[in-house]
């Protein structure tokens, strides 16, 4: 395929930082996510369920 | 500290919920005609307004922005409001928001039928609309994120995060397959176009689907499933990994929809490997909604609002798996093009969108209007007739797709296709075509059953005023984390460099790819070292993330965008015909281009494509393969996603001029069976040939190598080009003026597969076909 185009070397940069980018956010908010505190996301849990009052 | 009484605002929510309701009996309304013609020619009524072509974007777009639409912008002001304790920032932004939209609705339902469109799928609005819908979008983000900077809740529930990322990657994704420069008034041309515009067209589609059918409703699954389960969500660091999967994932995957074609191999490859990848997170979205229903099961028989919910949930389950499976490419090879997406898209709109909006309608009416459902019993009928209709509607459409993609790739024992004549295949599936109508009338009729039992409802309580005490403090609190603070951090810039360094070490070579291993090591040892002795950071610098919506808007930005990058922009930046000896496409003469606009404004690229796969079944059929070079100067490009009729990349020279003549003013007369509309008013209409000036120079803009013309040769080449043509019909017998619009669109028509040989082989005559070395190397 690669015969038809004719890919600049600075698009290989771009998309090791890119895909970098990406993926160590993706690593460090899930690693976050797993060690947040217990009673942390016991108070996020319980959000929605909060009532109001209506009239 | 002080108390402080919010009032909500749900005025706003109201006017979406009951927008919805409407817009989505309309939009379902048009399925049901549109299903039916394509069974039934006749429907077409040999009106221009109520074809197939014209009509297909209409309810496609309806069923998108109008119905889903409305109700995402219901649920996200509705539980925005009460997760971050606060009412709307602007009652004015929210107002000018609902009625910018219903006027951008209104606006779609007149131009489409008329056959103003931009001929790329979801994406068929003109342009005057698309600069609306950009503003009224900015409206709704600064809305929303104003919302959130007054809010008086410090931490952000997983809710809100699925809104925050609808909002950015849905304006990111429009504005960037919406650049475009206009021709006139009602026209334009994208400024992408062939391989580049079927790339960044499906980014765009395939992530419309993910960011606005899909991320603001799993929102909207978040808060209203433990709402109506009055329980917790089953576990919310699974919801967190879920946001953060799909975030990242989705945004790959569009490539998926080009599979077998031109494209570049590495990139279908991407978007095969990022579907599959995608089962994981959504699965484990749908199990987190139906766990929340963990020891609430017997409400389910009862309580109308959690059939509809966790049949919602569960589909969602099906359709994301159904949807990895179909990119594979060998299952791809028997989907695509067929009724099999048709039922899959529908799987997801009716099962999960459509489940969904009916499940927090009858949650939030009786709330809203402080009284009670009308009627339990008919909410109940609505689920069962519309649970009827949607399994109707897409087994038969499973059967009818399957079919379809096994007849048209079947080949004999001496290599010969099975079944040659594509109108076989056709007549094959007709009785599917019947069900489906059947499933899609059950299915609109739980929607109208709905409409009324809301509107009792309504009519049977008063607008209720929602309030809430929230303790304010005397000093308004700083947000947890700065803009920068949520980049330099050591977990960020840790994960940043060993990411990078694998880059480096794993796609670079020699020096390169050495040093890059010694510092993956050293980093690592450091991060380590560093993260071990300061062991709470990493925990702080998350928690305070979750109270930081600025700083996690940009994290959200940067992986959305970055998947979008590296997709896009290798094929923007190449020299397509660099370095190739492939053919490429020849340069439209005036006529054609004209030709080829009708072609567009008609909707044809609704039923037949023009991209031969590189598959047996395919080239057996068509001829060669297509290429990349074979449609350069296609803005839009015209590939297609479904082949209701035959491909017709290389139809041109197929059949004679009086064949297209006879077959554009009645299919049947050429082809038994078909079940294309007529279109006898391009017999009567004049072709605009005026309007090709301006459409000429845009495109030459592009890099298109049009000869330079004057407005006079322009016409002069029109109409010399349509003499010929006519010429041809009138030793038929037929007598027509050059001028109308069916001799340009035959004109276009016969042009389509006629290619020029580059520079590169000077002996070689032009329009030759391509060496059988070229072919086989695609």
């Amino acid at each position: 395929m690669f015969y038809q185009v004719e890919f600049a070397n600075w698009t290989a940069l771009v998309t090791a930082i890119a895909f970098a980018a990406s993926f160590c956010i993706f690593a460090t908010v899930v690693i976050g996510a797993i060690r947040c505190s217990d009673a942390k996301v016991r108070q996020l849990a319980k959000m929605p369920l909060e009532e109001e009052k209506r009239s | 500290m002080k108390t402080k009484t919010i009032e909500y605002n749900d005025r706003v929510v109201r006017q979406f919920l009951i927008a919805s309701v409407f817009w989505g009996v309309v939009a379902m309304l048009v399925g049901v005609l549109i299903a039916s013609q394509l069974a039934f020619h006749v429907l077409n009524f040999n009106t221009p307004w109520l074809t197939f072509g014209r009509l297909r974007p209409l309810h496609t777009n309806a069923a998108i922005f109008a119905f889903v639409g409305n109700m995402i912008f219901c649920g996200i002001y509705h539980s925005t409001q009460r997760l971050v304790r606060a009412r709307l920032a602007s009652d004015f932004l929210s107002q000018l928001h609902f009625w910018g939209w219903q006027l951008i609705i209104v606006a779609a339902a007149i131009t489409l039928p008329l056959g103003f469109s931009r001929g790329k799928e979801y994406a068929e609005l003109i342009w005057p609309i698309n600069i609306a819908v950009v503003f009224i979008w900015v409206v709704f983000a600064i809305n929303f994120f104003w919302t959130l900077a007054i809010r008086n809740e410090k931490s952000l529930y997983v809710a809100i995060w699925f809104y925050i990322a609808t909002i950015i990657t849905v304006a990111m994704l429009y504005i960037t397959n919406h650049l475009q420069i206009p021709t006139s008034l009602l026209h334009s041309y994208p400024i992408f176009g062939g391989v580049q515009d079927a790339l960044v067209q499906w980014w765009y589609g395939h992530n419309a689907v993910a960011f606005f059918l899909t991320t603001p409703v799993l929102g909207i699954m978040y808060y209203y499933m433990p709402k109506a389960a009055e329980r917790p969500v089953y576990s919310y660091r699974l919801s967190v990994v879920h946001f953060w999967s799909l975030v990242f994932i989705y945004i790959w995957a569009g490539p998926h929809h080009l599979l077998n074609t031109a494209l570049p191999e590495w990139l279908q490859t991407l978007g095969m490997v990022f579907s599959l990848m995608l089962w994981a997170p959504s699965w484990g979205g749908m199990l987190n909604g139906l766990l929340t229903l963990r020891g609430a099961w017997n409400k389910v028989r009862t309580d109308p609002v959690l059939k509809f919910l966790a049949a919602g949930v569960t589909f969602y389950g099906m359709s994301t798996f159904e949807g990895p499976l179909m990119a594979i490419r060998s299952v791809n090879a028997v989907s695509h093009y067929s009724d099999w997406t048709i039922g899959h898209v529908h799987s997801g709109t009716l099962g999960w969108n459509s489940f969904m909006a009916a499940g927090m309608f009858y949650w939030l009416v009786p709330r809203l209007w402080n009284t009670k459902l009308h009627s339990t019993k008919l909410a109940d009928l609505h689920f069962w007739i519309g649970m009827v209709g949607i399994l109707l509607y897409i087994a038969s459409m499973w059967v009818s797709g399957i079919t379809q993609g096994l007849m048209l790739n079947a080949v004999t024992p001496d290599g010969a296709l099975a079944y040659p004549n594509f109108l076989e295949v056709v007549n094959s599936t007709r009785a599917m075509l019947h069900t489906r109508i059947l499933g899609g009338g059950l299915f609109l009729t739980g929607m109208i059953l709905m409409a009324y039992n809301l509107f009792r409802t309504i009519r049977s309580g008063h607008p209720a005023v929602a309030t809430i005490e929230v303790q304010v403090p005397d000093v308004a609190p700083k947000e947890g984390l700065s803009l920068i603070g949520g980049f330099l951090n050591p977990p960020v810039v840790y994960s940043f460099l060993l990411v990078l360094f694998s880059c480096g070490w794993g796609f670079a070579q020699g020096m390169v790819s050495a040093v890059s291993l010694v510092l993956l090591v050293e980093t690592a040892l450091v991060a380590m070292i560093h993260l071990g002795l300061s062991g709470k950071k990493w925990n702080e610098w998350y928690e305070k993330l979750l109270e930081s919506w600025l700083p996690f808007t940009v994290l959200t930005f940067v992986a959305v965008v970055a998947g979008g990058m590296i997709q896009i922009l290798p094929t923007v930046f190449i020299k397509q015909t660099a370095g190739t000896d492939a053919p490429i496409q020849k340069v439209y003469t005036p006529l054609e281009l004209a030709g080829r606009d009708i072609y567009i404004r008609e909707g044809c690229y609704n039923c037949h494509s023009q991209m031969i796969r590189s598959l047996v079944g395919d080239v057996l059929r068509y001829g060669k393969s297509g290429r990349l070079t074979e449609s350069i100067y296609d803005f839009p490009f015209q590939w297609g996603s479904k082949r209701t009729g035959p491909d017709l990349e290389r139809v041109g020279g197929k059949y004679p001029n009086i064949w297209h003549f006879q077959h554009m003013m009645d299919p049947r007369s050429t082809s038994i069976g078909s079940v294309m509309p007529n279109y006898p008013w391009l017999y009567k209409q004049v072709t605009d040939i005026p309007a090709l000036t301006s459409k000429i120079r845009v495109l030459t803009g592009y890099g298109v190598p049009f000869p330079p013309r004057s407005p006079d040769a322009i016409l002069q080449s029109c109409i010399e080009q349509g003499n010929v043509i006519t010429a041809d019909l009138a030793t038929n017998g037929i007598k027509i003026s050059p001028d109308k619009e069916i001799i340009a669109v035959i004109a276009y028509l016969q042009q389509l597969g006629r290619y020029s040989v580059p520079a590169a082989q000077p002996g070689a005559p032009a329009s030759a076909p391509a060496s059988p070395k070229q072919a086989s190397a695609n």
